[in-house]
């Protein structure tokens, strides 16, 4: 008896007040119509309580993740504070300045010299290794005895750190006693003194050089395995159309491997632009100015001059540059998985 | 001369644990402007015999022709032969339109005859108005059409199609099937299709080539097969309903011999034109095999009457099956579709003397078929 009443009130008040509607929404038209058709299914109508129940769910699932984004979020907002005032290591106080950093930045030489050093490196480290890597997965994507061995060596270069691989580099490209420049002078004699990142010349030939050396592998890992998902139906109709091999490689592989490359080059570029090591490990920016990327600039900046707010703001700006450059990539990476799956 | 001929073909397929022989000694010719239809359960070895011809398998042993060549040693390239794949392998980062003129494109035809020759096809299998979208989203009759269209734009002298209904509706594949025996008599090609799916064979084909366990069966007309099948497993696989087996064994008395079903469930007068196999071959276990066909509820003067009681009756609407329980056994024929029975109703039945197969127990070979083969050629 009482059961019965209590049944009828709740469902009196549900006619009175209409509950709170969510938002028009994909999502919510599903769950509205789930709602609705227990309620008439039941005989009774949903309460409150499950109504807040059914909406704070999604949050709650997710509280997990965002706990784990704090200690991302709290030093990146900080960093972002830090290039709005003038925090200098050797001042005791600082105070808001706005935008200041900022402009000074962008009126300054520096900053579009490291943009540029940056921009270099990129082009023609990412270029090359997308190349080769494109090159050596495609050799490798056989079942020749040849390629078996070479494949799992493949991975070498990338189990050195890249700090080491560099003074080793380093070491082999002395013009007093590096291997390299012995067996150079082989063929001719003046380029045992070839002076690699000792000159500003060959600066950056010689970082990109080494990053080729080191990356190259990444790229052609992630391309073999690209070519090996590859769905042969489509590789197979095009031999039996008449197909030669240079044009099913044009028409079908490279189109079909495309968001593979942009995968390897959506992380290669990031990796790129906020290079570090090499360079550093290097020549730390020079010889003058002709290795000072992004980031060494902003290291020398925070770390050198003990200017916080400058340092900063470089890593801002390079954020911004790396999050609109990958923002691009994904998003044309994922029209063509779209594209590409039937 | 034969269009396509395979000579002792063989496939072997070697991996470190095992080897399998996918193909074994495979011979059949293939007329020009035939239908063949290369029938058998899965994994019977006829797409593998299929990628032979048109070269995506190495032949491991044998020789294939395609006309007056010799093509073992030829890459798919240039075997000149169209195939319509299974899944459609459509390229589906180009459009409908891409996809069909790709052969065309793969040769350098130019532009305007690729153009000429893309509006023909469509038209033909009525595909004009997709020519702009993606192959992602096509239903998969529409795949279907476009991987037909982008075999025939090449009009091609063979045309290999494996499997191409398996994937689409009833409706669709009815209409399909339709669609591709129309192509067949428009073209005048050749054609070898691969199904598993009797119907589709017999619907289809100027020939059918059974095939089973890597081995040829049986290569006839689909009234070949039906009424003399060289063995258990053809008559098995082809008719549906599945044909009815039983094991008999051979009674003489004073009168007249008969075959009598070993446990018992009924007995036939054996038919007079058996004689001379059996005294041939004393010793052999006997099946006999009865088609659900020639079985009628109506006595048309058939001396053998069954007596049995209805277990499973199935509603199909245009025909009806009947499966009756005859003593330890089970018996399943036609009825038409204005008869009607109930679970354990009383039926008597008749069977067609001169319809009823005979096989050996041991070998399956069909004897009354060679008997029958024989008789013909006399």
């Amino acid at each position: 008896m009482f059961h019965q009443k209590r049944f009828l009130t709740q469902s009196v008040f549900m006619k009175e007040a209409s509950p709170v509607r969510p938002k028009a929404g994909r999502d919510n038209v599903y769950v509205e119509a789930l709602i609705s058709f227990e309620a008439r299914n039941t005989g009774r109508s949903v309460s409150r309580w499950r109504q807040f129940q059914d909406k704070a769910k999604p949050y709650l699932i997710i509280l997990p993740a965002f706990l784990l984004t704090i200690g991302i979020l709290v030093p990146f907002a900080t960093g972002v504070y830090w290039s709005l005032t003038d925090y200098n290591l050797m001042r005791p106080q600082f105070e808001f300045i706005g935008i200041g950093n900022y402009v000074e930045l962008f009126s300054g030489g520096e900053f579009w010299h490291a943009l540029k050093v940056s921009g270099v490196y990129v082009l023609f480290a990412v270029g090359t290794e997308l190349l080769l890597g494109l090159i050596i997965a495609l050799l490798l994507n056989q079942e020749t005895f040849l390629a078996k061995i070479f494949r799992p060596l493949l991975i070498l270069p990338l189990l050195i750190a890249p700090v080491i691989a560099t003074l080793i580099w380093k070491l082999m490209m002395s013009t007093d006693f590096g291997v390299i420049n012995y067996f150079l002078s082989l063929f001719n004699p003046e380029l045992k003194e070839f002076p690699w990142a000792g000159s500003p010349k060959y600066a950056m030939l010689t970082v990109v050089l080494i990053d080729v050396w080191i990356f190259t592998p990444f790229i052609a890992l992630l391309l073999l395995a690209g070519l090996r998902s590859l769905p042969q139906p489509p590789f197979e109709a095009a031999q039996v159309d008449g197909a030669s091999r240079w044009f099913i490689f044009r028409v079908l592989t490279l189109p079909m491997l495309a968001p593979f490359m942009v995968i390897a080059l959506i992380f290669r570029i990031i990796d790129s632009i906020r290079m570090f090591d090499i360079p550093f490990a290097m020549t730390k920016g020079g010889p003058g100015d002709s290795l000072m990327n992004l980031q060494i600039q902003a290291y020398t900046e925070a770390f050198t001059y003990l200017n916080i707010s400058v340092g900063s703001a470089y890593m801002f700006v390079t954020w911004v540059i790396i999050f609109i450059i990958s923002k691009l990539m994904v998003g044309y990476w994922m029209k063509w998985r779209q594209r590409l799956s039937a | 001369m034969p269009s396509v001929r395979l000579q002792q073909v063989n496939k072997i397929y070697r991996s470190k644990r095992e080897r399998v022989h996918a193909v074994r000694d495979l011979n059949l010719g293939i007329t020009e402007g035939e239908f063949m239809c290369l029938l058998g359960p899965s994994g019977c070895g006829k797409t593998s015999s299929l990628r032979m011809i048109v070269g995506l398998e190495s032949i491991s042993s044998g020789e294939i022709w395609i006309g007056d060549r010799l093509v073992n040693d030829l890459s798919p390239q240039e075997r000149n032969v169209a195939m319509s794949f299974e899944s459609y392998a459509l390229y589906t980062h180009l459009s409908v339109g891409e996809n069909i003129t790709f052969p065309l494109k793969a040769k350098g035809m130019p532009p305007p005859e690729r153009r000429k020759r893309l509006v023909e096809v469509a038209s033909m299998l009525e595909i004009s108005s997709l020519l702009k979208m993606t192959p992602s989203s096509l239903s998969s009759g529409q795949m279907q059409q476009v991987s037909l269209a982008r075999a025939l734009i090449r009009e091609p002298s063979v045309f290999l199609l494996d499997e191409p209904l398996s994937h689409l509706d009833v409706n669709l594949r009815v209409y399909t099937r339709n669609r591709i025996k129309r192509l067949h008599t428009e073209l005048d090609t050749t054609m070898i299709y691969v199904t598993h799916d009797q119907l589709e064979a017999v619907a289809l084909a100027d020939r059918i080539a059974v095939m089973n366990f890597a081995e040829l069966q049986q290569v006839g007309t689909r009234e070949e097969l039906l009424d003399r099948p060289a063995n258990r497993f053809v008559a098995d696989f082809i008719g549906e309903p599945p044909i009815n087996f039983y094991e008999v064994e051979i009674q003489e008395d004073l009168r007249e011999t008969t075959l009598r079903e070993t446990s018992g469930a009924f007995s036939l007068p054996l038919p007079s034109r058996w004689e001379s196999i059996l005294d041939q071959l004393e010793g052999t276990v006997f099946e006999i095999g009865v088609r659900p066909h020639d079985i009628t509820l109506h006595d048309r003067g058939y001396p053998q009457s069954v007596q049995g009681e209805c277990e499973i009756f199935e509603f199909l609407g245009e025909e009806n099956h009947l499966t009756l329980k005859v003593g330890e056994v089970r018996m399943t024929l036609v009825v038409s579709n204005r008869e009607f029975f109930e679970t354990g109703e009383k039926v008597t039945v008749y069977l067609d003397p001169n319809r009823i197969h005979l096989f050996s127990k041991d070998s399956g070979a069909c004897l009354s078929s060679q008997l029958g083969s024989e008789s013909a050629s006399w």
